[in-house]
């Protein structure tokens, strides 16, 4: 049970943290709060997503492990801009990625 | 009974029927979901986890990265200030799509004012912005729950196949893999595409900061540097 407590009481923490800003609708619109909102998303999951994959190739890891997780991510990416699809390039992405595992 | 297109405007069968097109959306970002639930729930078992706590930590964070933060520091003994201060810096970047997303049109009801963004995660809320405006939470709803399914039950698999799975090496590309026909979608028009190439540069640079305060830092300073470029190139000579 002492195990579960704080494992909950951070995850009422963590709800707040969405909830609250839900709740709260502090965001003015005004032409430059529309244009943060309209730039924010993209760059954030760019900068979440991307620099993992870039970065071992930038610290000198084996370059075979970088290239083939980059093929992967820049396969996924063309794919879905080449045909406006998402399954597919998901696809195609993690089966390069499970040949680079596996074989 | 949902009413057929006809019976009722297009942007009222739009919303209506919204929830069900975000689960349909969804569905093949689920083996990411899988794919990472199982890896989170072998780690935290692995760590030295009770399988009570393992089993409770994917539906109470339901944050793969704050889960892992939370794992590291509960496994040394830390006490639970620190641990609680490190989980939520961890976690900032949902407080800034929460915020996006209370832009958002809302419907009404209990559901949507406290399920809904329990339900925000990086998938939903991405996939949810392809959305027109007055459907868009809708959409993000129901592309967040079967999300949240398979990250549950992967969560709770991984627990049991702690031990099992084989270490993968190239596992950190899986996300990027998921989310790119996301992300590829969304990368339009000039601004668009230097705040994102901005990010990633600043991302690479602001990577050792502690706390995954690099992403963040590095969004907010390639937004700020692509407005204050509009702004300049607007101004008059």
């Amino acid at each position: 049970m002492s195990d579960i407590v704080p494992i909950l009481a951070i995850g009422i923490v963590l709800y707040a943290m969405k909830a609250l800003p839900f709740a709260w609708h502090f965001v003015p619109r005004t032409p430059l709060a529309d244009q943060i909102i309209d730039l924010l998303p993209v760059a954030l999951l760019a900068a979440v997503l991307l620099p993992p994959v870039l970065a071992p190739l930038l610290a000198g890891a084996p370059a075979t492990d970088g290239l083939v997780s980059l093929l992967a991510v820049a396969a996924s990416f063309v794919i879905c801009l080449l045909s406006n699809r998402t399954a597919v390039p998901i696809a195609v992405g993690l089966a390069i990625l499970a040949m680079a595992e596996f074989f | 009974m949902v009413e057929a297109p006809g019976e009722m405007d297009d942007d009222h069968w739009r919303a209506r029927t919204a929830w069900r097109r975000g689960a349909h959306a969804a569905m093949p970002l689920v083996p990411g979901a899988v794919l990472f639930g199982l890896a989170t729930g072998a780690a935290t078992v692995s760590a030295g986890m009770v399988p009570a706590a393992a089993f409770a930590m994917p539906a109470a964070f339901y944050a793969g990265v704050a889960q892992l933060a939370y794992v590291q520091l509960a496994v040394v003994g830390t006490p639970f200030a620190p641990i609680l201060l490190t989980v939520a810096l961890t976690h900032l970047r949902y407080l800034i799509y929460a915020t996006i997303v209370s832009t958002w049109p809302r419907p009404g009801g209990f559901f949507f004012r406290v399920v809904a963004p329990y339900l925000i995660s990086e998938s939903a809320f991405a996939l949810a912005l392809h959305e027109p405006a007055p459907s868009r939470l809708r959409f993000m709803v129901g592309a967040g729950l079967p999300l949240w399914w398979a990250w549950i039950g992967a969560g709770i698999a991984g627990t049991f196949l702690a031990g099992l799975l084989p270490p993968l090496k190239h596992a950190y590309a899986v996300p990027a893999i998921v989310m790119a026909p996301v992300l590829a979608r969304q990368v339009s028009g000039r601004a668009r595409v230097a705040a994102a190439l901005g990010a990633v540069v600043l991302g690479l640079l602001l990577s050792p900061l502690p706390l995954r305060l690099g992403p963040l830092l590095a969004a907010l300073l390639a937004v700020t540097a692509v407005l204050a470029a509009m702004r300049l190139s607007r101004r008059p000579r």
